[in-house]
């Protein structure tokens, strides 16, 4: 248990010219689930092998607390990590495993059976404590991975990706089951996934980065509600935020001094009758199920619009869009949100 | 139905050309009195066989191979993996430098390396820097069986361990990245890494377990080595006495044609030697699949 402090961390490896991960600063606190989010090579992982300690900053420091740990091994540093690809090791059984992280650090293994049963029955992997790895589905390699990383009762709990290899329908359950873990444990949770909706559902705090800089660490709604950067507009949520030239929508729209780019999430735009502050024509419709999707091209921009599922609209037809105007956000030339 | 084994028939008519009948008409010829100076083949049955395993030198050949074979397998597999430690925790350059040089070995014509590491040669020069160069008043006593057995031992496994070096290398690499920082994260240290995820991938790596047999098949038919201390532990044999102390199965059958040439009776040996080796490589097959279990 034990809060996490990133300071003006960078690392570039070598033979490389750009840094992976570039001055981060970054503080979680004790207790907190905190979910580094990015897309595929943005630098998230190295981030998170920062903190474990399986790279070495190249400038910077990481706390653990008070403590500086830049010249800990990662052995030292009572941490536990759980793996993308489980990492499980394949001659020794699921028990072995589980019990691995207390036989190998030389704890105390007086309660050690019953330790290991009792986290077996807590991940439900009780009836498979005598097979091999080699032999598991990938859910139930998973859950043995979370349980040897959960035996030792680290300080801070590291996850790289852990439900990527899984099938949609186990990762969400195994979502539901670690954010429960989190509370029951009481440990710093530090998890890196490139998938939003893990992200949004499990976290506390996300922690968005991109090109190795982070862009906004903040609670999910925030985040998706007030980006401060276009970019995350366009990242998160699905579909993403419409993000439209302003010089596209004439005088109808007030903006802010210094706006060159208009965002409006999907949900927040309506068809309507009567108000109408745009106007434009139906290029393309998509099918969602639960909702769908309008393509409108309106001057050089096509913006999406999300409307009930039963609706009917025909390509080529003129719909008239309304808005209010808090939904609006503005950013200027650099991305940055106008404030 | 039939059409595709007639595609088998040319492969098949040379493996029983270049094998089985060979080997068949060798056991043929093993059951018969023959000689190249009266070539004429008499059926004698197991004569040949009954006259060798009665003969003290023939089992003493057995035991000195077996012990020569375990001995040397075992020691150039351990020795491989201890190199391969080496170079795999070695940076880019050194890796390169020693992974050279560690090779260069099995480069070398086995006879070479026998009489490097006979005495005559380096233990030679070795005993004389020892007794008179720095005066410690000892030497290293090459007669005795116990050093040259294993000085023996020691130059196969000169000549080889870098095979099992090279295959070593390869499974280490194999082992995913994430196994041992897991480890490493979990509180293992560099020797629990090796003891339980190193060391485990190793042995249960089908690699190792087909450089193990084909070295061992191979070992049976070691020669040179043992050849080049033949002459110098028991200059009598020069004349064709069997030497047994260090005399390999192989040397048991090349000594035998100094007299004169009786075929029939080595053929029964050759065939004996590839019963033994066959036998061996079976148990060490099941030995090391059992292992994978």
């Amino acid at each position: 248990m034990s809060s996490v402090t990133l300071k003006k961390v960078s690392k570039r490896f070598t033979n490389s010219d750009v840094d992976a991960v570039s001055q981060v600063d970054l503080e979680i606190e004790n207790k907190e689930f905190l979910v580094i989010l990015g897309p595929s090579g943005s630098g998230k992982s190295s981030l998170l092998r920062l903190i474990a300690g399986l790279e070495e900053a190249s400038n910077g420091e990481v706390y653990f607390g008070n403590d500086l740990m830049n010249d800990i091994s990662p052995r030292e540093r009572d941490i536990s990590m759980v793996f993308q690809n489980f990492a499980l090791f394949p001659n020794m059984t699921v028990y072995e495993n589980i019990a691995f992280p207390i036989r190998a650090s030389g704890k105390d293994s007086t309660n050690l059976d019953s330790e290991v049963k009792k986290i077996a029955s807590m991940l439900q992997i009780e009836s498979l404590l005598d097979r091999k790895p080699g032999e598991l589905s990938g859910g139930e390699q998973q859950r043995v991975s979370l349980g040897r990383a959960i035996i030792k009762k680290p300080k801070v709990f590291l996850m790289d990706e852990p439900l990527s290899n899984l099938d949609a329908s186990l990762r969400s359950e195994l979502r539901t089951e670690i954010k429960k873990l989190h509370e029951e444990l009481g440990i710093t949770f530090i998890y890196v996934t490139h998938d939003q909706t893990e992200a949004m559902s499990m976290a506390d705090r996300i922690a968005l980065i991109k090109d190795g800089k982070l862009l906004q660490v903040d609670k999910p709604d925030v985040l998706y509600n007030n980006p401060n950067h276009s970019w995350i507009g366009s990242f998160l949520g699905m579909p993403a935020m419409n993000l439209v030239n302003s010089s596209d929508l004439g005088d109808s729209i007030s903006t802010k001094k210094g706006t060159t780019v208009v965002g409006i999430r999907p949900e927040n735009i309506t068809v309507s009758s009567g108000n109408s502050k745009l106007t434009g024509s139906v290029i393309s419709t998509e099918y969602l199920g639960d909702s769908q999707i309008l393509n409108v091209k309106i001057a050089n921009s096509v913006v999406k619009v999300k409307v009930p599922n039963d609706s009917k609209f025909s390509v080529g037809t003129d719909v008239n869009l309304d808005f209010s105007d808090g939904d609006l956000r503005f950013f200027s030339d650099d991305g940055k949100t106008v404030r | 139905m039939r059409v595709p084994y007639l595609f088998l028939v040319p492969a098949l008519v040379i493996i029983f050309l270049a094998l089985i009948g060979p080997v068949f008409q060798s056991f043929l010829l093993s059951l018969s009195e023959f000689s190249l100076v009266n070539p004429s083949q008499t059926p004698v049955g197991f004569q040949n066989y009954i006259s060798l395993l009665s003969d003290s030198v023939f089992w003493r050949a057995i035991q000195v191979t077996l012990l020569l074979v375990f001995g040397s397998v075992f020691l150039e597999f351990i020795v491989g993996i201890f190199l391969a430690l080496l170079i795999t925790s070695s940076g880019q350059r050194a890796r390169t430098w020693f992974s050279s040089i560690f090779v260069i070995p099995i480069a070398i014509a086995p006879i070479v390396t026998g009489v490097l590491w006979s005495p005559n040669s380096f233990f030679d020069d070795l005993n004389t820097l020892l007794y008179y160069g720095l005066s410690l008043g000892t030497y290293i006593d090459t007669s005795k069986p116990f050093t040259y057995y294993s000085i023996i031992v020691l130059s196969d496994a000169w000549i080889w361990a870098p095979l099992f070096m090279l295959v070593t290398v390869a499974v280490i690499r194999s082992i995913p990245k994430e196994q041992i920082e897991a480890a490493e994260v979990m509180g293992a240290s560099s020797f629990t890494k090796f003891q339980k995820i190193t060391f485990p991938a190793i042995i249960a790596s089908p690699a190792i377990v087909v450089t193990l047999l084909l070295r061992t098949a191979d070992a049976f038919r070691m020669f040179e080595v043992p050849y080049s201390w033949n002459f110098w532990l028991g200059q009598d044999s020069q004349l064709g006495a069997p030497v047994d102390t260090v005399s390999v199965l192989m040397w048991k059958m090349f000594s035998s044609t100094l007299y004169d040439f009786p075929i029939a009776q080595i053929t029964a040996m050759a065939i004996l030697l590839l019963a033994v080796t066959l036998t061996t490589c079976a148990l060490v097959l099941r030995r090391s699949s059992s292992l994978l279990d």
